[in-house]
């Protein structure tokens, strides 16, 4: 058990380390932040990776608001944002969500429709551009 | 026999200490989560195609958030059957949370599943009550914290974050209150200036952090201490909710005793 658990920190150190190198571990990253991941597991197995204050990462909603960099987790600004949320929720209609991710020579741009309809946000499975 | 009850002694003020810290740091923002996941989730739901319905059901995330406070009684009976029971709660919410779509987006929950693991070996070991205990309870702790900073430290190396870019980006848009007020006391033409030694500040305190498993306990927990007062003092004190188990975890670590008693 204590060598599983060493062994389990270090295979994360070394994943986080082989983020500032590798562009396959840089767009699995920045797809885990726009929720992108073709699976559900492998994506909750990233969850546990840390990732406070990682990349430049920009939402923009249309119609009805202007670009804003976000920390982290950019579809937060909608999603984690009682009052956003209920605004879109409350007002039905048609909206695109576009965020953008960079971290070093990796960019990941993906667009959203989101569908509000009965007090429900509905985002569809999105598009990488 | 004096000595084996002085050992249980300390390992059940650690437990404690371990566990009051991780439930402040889950319970702090309850001003913010429980209107939030009682009532804006439940009458404004979210769907999107990655998550499966158990992970978008409003009622998971919100059962979830409240269960820890099941184990409030272990800090009245510390024995290592309930801390057991304990850790397993303990680990199962923050996973479930750290996967939700309601709550994935949240670092506390991120913190708080590597400590609940830290509490689960801690209650589960086969170490338990050997000298390697003590000796693998203090250096995984460590590592679990250098782990965490280095994966902040890591995602910022990017010209970006080098530069200031991000960090005053954010902070003209008010994101991190007090520091935003700051950064206004300087004129307009030096901001980028101060953003840029704020954000070059910030990286190198997450580099010294992503060091602890060189550290001893002590300097680990005083760092952390600091780097929670510097928060309090420039942003905002909810950062506590990431902070807090990880400062229970070292602080638990350090009050046990060197060796076995």
């Amino acid at each position: 058990m204590t060598k599983a658990f060493y062994a389990l920190l270090i295979g994360v150190t070394l994943l986080i380390g082989s983020l500032s190198f590798s562009s396959d571990v840089q767009m699995m990253m920045l797809r885990r932040f726009h929720w992108r991941d073709s699976s559900f597991v492998r994506w909750s197995l990233l969850q546990c990776v840390p990732s406070m204050y990682n990349f430049g990462n920009r939402i923009e909603l249309n119609p009805g608001s202007t670009s804003r960099q976000m920390n982290h987790f950019p579809l937060r600004a909608i999603t984690f944002n009682p009052q956003v949320r209920q605004s879109l929720a409350e007002n039905s209609g048609h909206y695109t969500v576009t965020l953008s991710s960079h971290y070093r020579s990796s960019t990941l741009t993906t667009s959203y429709d989101l569908e509000s309809q009965s007090a429900k946000l509905i985002f569809d499975h999105g598009r990488e551009q | 026999m004096a000595e084996n009850n002085r050992f249980f002694e300390k390992y059940r003020t650690a437990s404690c200490i371990a566990i009051l810290f991780w439930l402040v740091g889950w319970y702090i923002k309850l001003l913010f989560y429980k209107p939030y996941l009682l009532e804006t989730t439940k009458n404004f739901p979210v769907a999107h195609p990655l998550f499966p319905a158990l992970f978008q059901n409003p009622d998971v995330a919100a059962f979830f958030y409240f269960l820890p406070l099941t184990v409030l009684p272990l800090l009245f009976f510390p024995y290592r059957f309930f801390l057991k029971v304990s850790s397993v709660i303990l680990v199962l919410s923050a996973a479930v949370l750290n996967i939700h779509i309601n709550t994935c987006n949240d670092a506390t929950f991120v913190t708080s599943f590597w400590v609940g693991l830290w509490l689960l070996w801690f209650a589960f070991t086969r170490h338990w009550g050997m000298g390697s205990f003590l000796h693998h309870a203090k250096r995984l702790s460590l590592c679990i914290v250098g782990m965490i900073f280095f994966g902040g430290f890591v995602g910022k190396l990017t010209p970006e974050y080098f530069s200031g870019d991000v960090m005053f980006k954010i902070l003209m848009q008010g994101g991190e209150a007090t520091l935003t007020q700051i950064l206004m006391v300087f004129p307009e033409a030096q901001r980028p200036a101060v953003a840029m030694w704020l954000s070059r500040t910030t990286i190198g305190t997450e580099f010294i952090l992503a060091l602890s498993p060189f550290f001893p306990t002590r300097m680990v927990l005083i760092i952390l201490g600091v780097v929670f007062f510097g928060f309090c003092l420039f942003s905002t004190w909810t950062i506590f909710s990431v902070l807090a188990c990880l400062i229970g975890m070292v602080w638990a670590s350090d009050y046990l005793p060197r060796e076995r008693l």
